[in-house]
């Protein structure tokens, strides 16, 4: 789909560690899909799967190990504490320039600069700081530059104010409102902290915090699709308007030209009412696209969650047990189905019990035991190694067929 | 007796009218709570502050209180957009930092923002009851649109009830037919689910309380209008009834929240006209409370599904 070559490295898993409390759930699990292959994942119940799964697209980050996906890495290299770190002084920042706003609601200085900023601030500037602790948070780059100009334009008032308090003092305004003793060491505060705002881009400790963090829907954005195991649409909505939402993350208009309804916004929702309607027949839902999704039968559920995950235009999708439940037909369909979705050029990770379904799928097949990798290779490769058959049938089993 | 039936019918009509009008406004206010409960099932009970916010706005943009005016249509924009921005300003400041907390956290919140927005009003504008300036309100509004018999429908009422009413379209537009009411549909189903499939779910909140606040702060100004009166605990009763009437319609439903507001409305004025005056408020209160008793979940409201 984005013209990557057969058979290039798509997704590289190394060493991923996930625990919870003292609990190890997956043990150093290494795993790569290259572009336009169908990989499996199996192992009995509980083995980890599912929560591998949860570490690729950060739901639950994984405790170690690296995971890269087409260039990417997915997970979030800020530490919590950097993370908190930078957010504290994003948050004092931000508090520290609401000073200002009495200043603002007075309206009295003379200067048109001040009457200006005046104003401004009045309009929402407090605003718009406090909205800058998001991308801070989420460490994108513009937010610097913005921060930047808060920083050098709230050094400015802080100068003005110190060397013209006395003045400012006589005004009724000022003396008669509650915080204004705050000003002067609040404008010191600000002359003090700016110089570390400034610092900020150049220590390397930040810089790194402004490298990357992960949510989930970033890392649909780039490209992971899911699906799950038990079954995750938004059941009171169309079919249509489920995969829709699948176009979330690939549309762009946004809310004041949704809300003034600007031609761009229209022409956009259209367009992926006709994307969301072709992946829908392309799953063979083409009938179905005004039912609820809640009252499809559990088979068409299924496909649905499929095409809402192909509406994100993933390069690789994951697959959470797409057979569970399905009778000898359904599950026939859906193989034909998954076939389809890789000759279209989608990477597919599937974890499934059915090994009917596996085995007839996958080039490659990974077997995870208790957290832990214990074999990988063909389907005829893993389906004859006494580890696998020790793990499904117990360690007897293995034995007596040896 | 002819007059005598006609006189009690223009009662009526006129009672009629006044309580659509009073009603459009609740409705108005009510789809705020609903919207942000749906959402992310929090009670926002600083919303009917934001609708006292929108009226001081609207009255000080055109009596030159911050030492300019503005005309009327674009004061009234002016503060519907900073009530909307107001709105995600509260959820950024007070609600974000508590999404994954104890529900009962963010409700406290909510409550404390109230008294404090309430007390900001109060420093800012001082606790008389202020009213609009004759010559900033458009002369035309005060006059009749419509004469039947003694039944007047004046122009503010006129304009009061096409402005719900386009605003509840536009609501509904946004909510069925744009990426960003799909998304927030899907996210007051599954938070989870909806992230995964890409969409930023702190950023639709916001959206979410932008709308909220925004049509709160345009029935703060039209409510300012239609009693001539702006005062700092406004929000305060109007939010109850509000929420009452979201309650009534079934919260977390946007049109139950509007046919809501309409009931609330039309039993308050209905009540204080044939019933007594003086217990209008106990009358409305008491009408949701009987629709609650034979519907728990309200009009519109579904069986909530326990997340296991």
């Amino acid at each position: 789909m984005a013209g990557r070559k057969t058979g290039e490295l798509l997704l590289k898993a190394h060493k991923v560690v996930k625990t919870f409390g003292g609990l190890t759930a997956v043990k150093e699990v290494s795993l790569e899909v290259r572009a336009g292959e169908i990989v499996g994942l199996i192992g009995p119940n509980g083995a980890g799967k599912t929560t591998f799964f949860n570490c690729l697209n950060a739901i639950a980050g994984p405790t170690s190990g690296e995971i890269m996906f087409a260039g990417h890495s997915l997970v979030s290299q800020v530490s919590p504490a950097t993370r908190l770190l930078v957010f504290r002084l994003g948050a004092l920042f931000a508090l520290l320039s609401l000073l200002w706003l009495p200043l603002a609601l007075g309206v009295v200085w003379p200067e048109t600069f001040f009457r200006l900023e005046a104003v401004l601030a009045l309009s929402g500037l407090a605003f718009f700081r406090i909205y800058l602790l998001k991308p801070l948070s989420h460490f994108r780059a513009w937010s610097r530059l913005l921060l930047l100009i808060f920083v050098l334009a709230d050094g400015l008032w802080a100068v003005v104010w110190l060397w013209r308090s006395p003045d400012f003092a006589e005004v009724g305004f000022f003396s008669l409102f509650p915080f204004y003793p705050l000003l002067v060491p609040g404008a010191l505060l600000i002359l003090i902290a700016a110089p570390f705002f400034l610092l900020m881009f150049n220590l390397p400790r930040v810089r790194e915090a402004f490298g990357q963090h992960l949510r989930a829907d970033v890392i649909t954005a780039l490209g992971v699709g899911r699906t799950f195991q038990n079954i995750r649409l938004f059941s009171s909505l169309s079919a249509l308007d489920n995969v829709k939402l699948g176009r979330h993350c690939r549309t762009r208009a946004n809310f004041f030209g949704i809300v003034l309804a600007l031609p761009g916004a229209r022409k956009e929702e259209r367009d992926s009412a006709e994307k969301a309607a072709e992946c829908l027949r392309f799953v063979g839902l083409g009938k179905q696209l005004e039912s609820r999704a809640g009252s499809l039968p559990y088979g068409d559920q299924r496909r649905l969650e499929i095409a809402r995950a192909l509406a994100t235009e993933p390069e690789l999708l994951l697959l959470d047990e797409p057979a569970a439940g399905m009778n000898p037909t359904e599950s026939a369909g859906l193989i034909n189905l998954i076939r389809r979705i890789s000759q279209a050029g989608i990477a597919v990770l599937i974890i499934e019990h059915d090994m009917k379904v596996v085995m007839n799928l996958a080039d490659r097949i990974y077997v995870l035991d208790h957290g832990e990798l214990i074999a990988s290779g063909t389907p005829a490769e893993v389906r004859s190694n006494p580890l696998v058959i020790e793990a499904y049938l117990g360690a007897q089993h293995a034995a007596a067929q040896a | 007796m002819l007059t005598a039936i006609f006189e009690q019918s223009s009662l009526f009509l006129q009672q009629l009218v006044n309580g659509i009008t009073l009603g459009s406004i609740y409705a108005l206010i009510a789809v705020g709570y609903t919207m942000v409960y749906g959402v992310i099932q929090l009670i926002n009970f600083a919303h009917g502050e934001i609708y006292m916010l929108g009226a001081f706005l609207g009255f000080s943009l055109l009596s030159g209180f911050f030492g300019f005016g503005l005309p009327f249509g674009l004061a009234v924009a002016v503060s519907v957009v900073v009530c909307a921005l107001a709105g995600v300003l509260l959820d950024i400041v007070a609600y974000r930092p508590l999404r994954r907390a104890p529900r009962l956290a963010a409700l406290i919140t909510a409550i404390g923002m109230s008294i404090f927005l309430q007390n900001l009003a109060l420093l800012i504008w001082g606790g008389q009851i202020q009213s609009f300036p004759q010559h900033t309100i458009p002369p035309f509004l005060g006059e009749p649109a419509l004469l039947l018999g003694d039944v007047v429908v004046s122009w503010l009422q006129v304009v009061i009830l096409t402005t719900a009413i386009f605003l509840m379209l536009a609501l509904h537009l946004i909510v069925h037919y744009s990426r960003i009411g799909r998304a927030m549909r899907a996210i007051a189903q599954d938070k989870t689910a909806a992230s995964l499939m890409g969409v930023d779910v702190d950023r639709v909140v916001s959206y979410t309380f932008a709308l909220g606040s925004g049509l709160g702060g345009a029935a703060g100004i039209l409510v300012g209008l239609y009693y001539n009166a702006v005062y700092p605990t406004m929000g305060y009763f109007a939010g109850i009834k509000a929420f009452a009437a979201a309650v009534l319609g079934g919260i977390g439903s946007i049109p139950g929240a509007i046919l809501g507001g309409g009931i609330l409305g039309l039993a308050e004025v209905f009540g204080g006209g044939y019933i007594s005056s003086s217990y209008s408020n106990g009358i409305a209160y008491a009408v949701m409370i009987l629709v609650i008793l034979v519907k728990p979940t309200g009009l519109f409201g579904r069986q909530q599904r326990d997340k296991a």
